[in-house]
């Protein structure tokens, strides 16, 4: 069996095989929970957790390497639990798998990757290095602030056309009131036109135009002054003639 | 140290839960289910006590085996849900 200066000498020879370089605690980011191990290559961070024979005896050192790499995945691109190989066996690979962790079983004769971790970036950015922000940043948040103080000053503009707005709702109001009025009139003077219209045919047809009235009739003259066309021209003839 | 590329070996695993009568060594191990069978209750502690027993064949030999012997044999590769999976005979370790 390994021991624990053992295990890290040779995940340090594993890891630098693979372009990784051992980082020490103080050039990590503070963290929740720290890794046994931590590594810097050229795809990023590589932290590893041990868990050896007497963690698997003891219930509450087991959970808490469960809760460390937990709370560990989203802070690095590679997570590895080392195991010895004599608990290896004990070690389902599927839920590893599933949180996408990687199993590193370290033996007398080495280190064997059981199970590659695969990459996934870590949520809030790398956890190495520290101090003052980027100056992309900064000059961003500059730019954030004096839009805010922008926005607030347009805000201000905006308040006294608040009361304008309100007035114009009361406006709103009285439309309405006078629309719906305006409504009830024109029902009402169509009700009233259509009883108009009903109530005409009801008297009858319109009365024909009468003729203008036939001069009267000659009495006790001869039968051929009856209906006698000639009998108006003659007896015109002569008014014509006379002098205005 | 790399594996080969030949198909792996996925091995079952079986899980029996065996009954241990603390008080009275010469009871034989009965399986759970055979000694709920039998005595119509459940095995309770003190004097009862339930291991649960995980072995497989091995491909290798053919023989019963208990899982935590795999990390004693050099083809053992990882265990993955309820299977072993270990690399085939005919190629030689390493």
């Amino acid at each position: 069996m390994r021991g624990m200066g053992d295990v890290r000498e040779a995940l340090e020879k594993w890891f630098s095989s693979r372009g990784f370089r051992q980082l020490r605690p103080e050039e990590l980011l503070e963290l929740e929970e720290e890794p046994d191990m931590a590594f810097e290559g050229p795809d990023g961070l590589a932290f590893a957790i041990f868990l050896d024979g007497k963690t698997i005896g003891d219930r509450g050192a087991f959970t808490d390497i469960v809760m460390k790499a937990s709370a560990l995945r989203d802070e690095c691109h590679f997570l590895y639990l080392a195991v010895p190989k004599t608990i290896a066996p004990f070690v389902d690979t599927e839920v590893l798998k599933k949180r996408s962790m990687g199993l590193l079983i370290v033996d007398e004769e080495g280190v064997i990757e059981a199970l590659p971790s695969p990459r996934r970036p870590p949520r809030r950015g790398q956890a190495v290095g520290g101090g003052p922000l980027p100056e992309e940043l900064a000059n961003r948040i500059a730019l954030l602030e004096d839009r805010i103080s922008v926005l607030e000053n347009e805000l201000m503009a905006i308040k006294p056309l608040l009361n304008e707005i309100s007035s114009i709702r009361g406006l709103k109001e009285d439309f309405k009131a006078l629309s719906s009025r305006l409504e009830a009139l024109s029902r009402r003077i169509d009700m009233l036109s259509s009883s108009v219209l009903v109530r005409a045919p009801a008297m009858g047809p319109p009365a024909k135009p009468t003729a203008p009235p036939s001069p009267p009739e000659p009495e006790g003259l001869p039968s051929f002054f009856k209906d006698n066309p000639w009998l108006e021209i003659l007896a015109r003839r002569g008014r014509d003639e006379l002098p205005a | 140290m790399s594996y080969p590329l030949e198909a792996t070996r996925m091995t079952p695993i079986r899980r029996i839960s065996v009954v241990l009568d603390v008080e009275d060594p010469m009871t034989p191990a009965l399986t759970l289910r055979e000694f709920t069978r039998l005595f119509g209750k459940e095995p309770k502690p003190p004097r009862y006590r339930v291991l649960t027993i995980e072995v497989l064949r091995c491909p290798e030999d053919d023989n019963v085996v208990l899982v935590s012997e795999c990390a004693e044999c050099p083809r053992f590769i990882r265990r993955s849900g309820d299977f072993i999976i270990c690399r085939p005979s005919t190629v030689s370790a390493y």
